[in-house]
């Protein structure tokens, strides 16, 4: 099933706030995921849950590619538009 | 299982082995008081529980504080092993060492001994290094090996000075006192793992999964419990083709797997521990060097 970057957005800020105990304040979506405070095993470990969730292969090379909240959402956004 | 009679240590260690016949006699004796500094044999038990191996060594160090024994029930995970040797444990202050692969550096016991006088629930934990330039899951096999790994241990003469495992190791973690996922020895009071319930038994895939890192963040979240880092110590892995630290593809694969499991028993994402903790350092535990 697609899904609009938005909504990808939404499901990353919720993960990663949730990781960093941040409470509800958005995060910037143009900040690097290390400069967010995301380790790389934390990147790892999001991979397989966006795996679990959208039931697609989410190789954490592209999180390295693709490092923002920003350019990650639209990539799978389109990965998933593709898809169906 | 049969009992253990050393009587009243002041630290019980618990190890859990399978399969590691090369690495768990170094291991051990990296726990002994031969080599940790400062501990006397009295002072400490070593419970070297076996999880099942086809291979285990053929003989272990003469080391009088150690008990080897094999767990009642071995299963893929080493969470039920871990909490056999929790309800085994004398000390009122016990360490786990999840994987038998890990050696010590020599101030580990001496400063968890001190963290537990200085602090009342304290959560003591040590840095894990990985022996080589490189993590094990990301060196090509024919560039590392247990050849090559002895050969580095040759080269800093160990077990003559262990913190030369430093010049020869890599760390896990971007800085020792930095976030951690969780930590190879992990030291509480009896009455901590007994308030936690020890591991828990839901981890029950090959190598415990996340089993780890969940015990570290419900220990710390523990309302009364503070966070201690032996910033100068730390547990150095051996390769053995362990489930976690084989290859990068199984590494992440497992990772992964980890991730999703966890948050499937815990209802949110596997995370970092980032509170910084209580920094102790070696020169507030040891004597300097003479």
């Amino acid at each position: 099933m697609g899904k609009s970057q938005v909504e990808i957005e939404g499901w990353i800020q919720k993960y990663i706030r949730s990781v960093l105990e941040t409470g509800s304040d958005a995060l910037p979506t143009d900040t690097d995921w290390t400069d967010l405070g995301l380790d790389s095993v934390e990147l790892v470990i999001m991979a397989g849950v966006l795996e679990d969730d959208f039931d697609i292969a989410v190789d954490p090379h592209i999180l390295i590619e693709y490092s923002t909240i920003s350019t990650f959402s639209q990539y799978l956004s389109d990965a998933l538009n593709q898809k169906t | 299982m049969p009992s253990l009679s050393i009587n009243n240590p002041r630290l019980s260690v618990i190890v859990i082995s399978y399969n590691m016949a090369r690495e768990l006699p170094r291991t051990l004796h990296s726990l002994s008081a031969g080599y940790q500094l400062g501990i006397a044999p009295s002072d400490i038990e070593i419970i070297s529980i076996d999880n099942g191996s086809r291979d285990a060594p053929a003989a272990l160090p003469p080391i009088a504080e150690l008990r080897h024994l094999r767990s009642n029930n071995p299963r893929p995970s080493p969470v039920h092993a871990i909490n056999e040797g929790l309800v085994m444990a004398q000390g009122d202050l016990v360490g786990v060492w999840i994987d038998g692969a890990r050696m010590a550096s020599p101030g580990v016991l001496a400063g968890a001994l001190s963290a537990a006088r200085q602090y009342r629930n304290p959560v003591i934990v040590t840095p894990n290094y990985q022996l080589g330039t490189a993590h094990h899951a990301a060196q090509k096999s024919a560039a590392y090996s247990s050849e090559v790994e002895d050969a580095l241990l040759g080269s800093i003469n160990w077990p003559d000075d262990g913190y030369r495992l430093f010049d020869i190791a890599t760390s896990e973690m971007r800085s020792p006192s930095g976030p951690l996922l969780e930590s190879n020895g992990i030291f509480m009071r009896k009455s901590t793992w007994i308030r936690l319930g020890g591991y828990d038994e839901a981890f029950d895939e090959p190598g415990g999964g996340y089993a780890n890192p969940d015990l570290l963040r419900r220990a710390v979240d523990l309302p009364d419990t503070e966070l201690v880092k032996l910033v100068d110590e730390g547990t150095f892995h051996q390769c053995h083709g362990g489930i976690s630290t084989s290859t990068e593809e199984g590494l992440i694969s497992l990772l992964k797997q980890a991730g999703v499991k966890y948050r499937h028993l815990r209802g949110k994402p596997a995370g970092m521990v980032r509170q910084p903790g209580i920094i102790l350092k070696k020169d507030k535990y040891l004597p300097p060097p003479s």
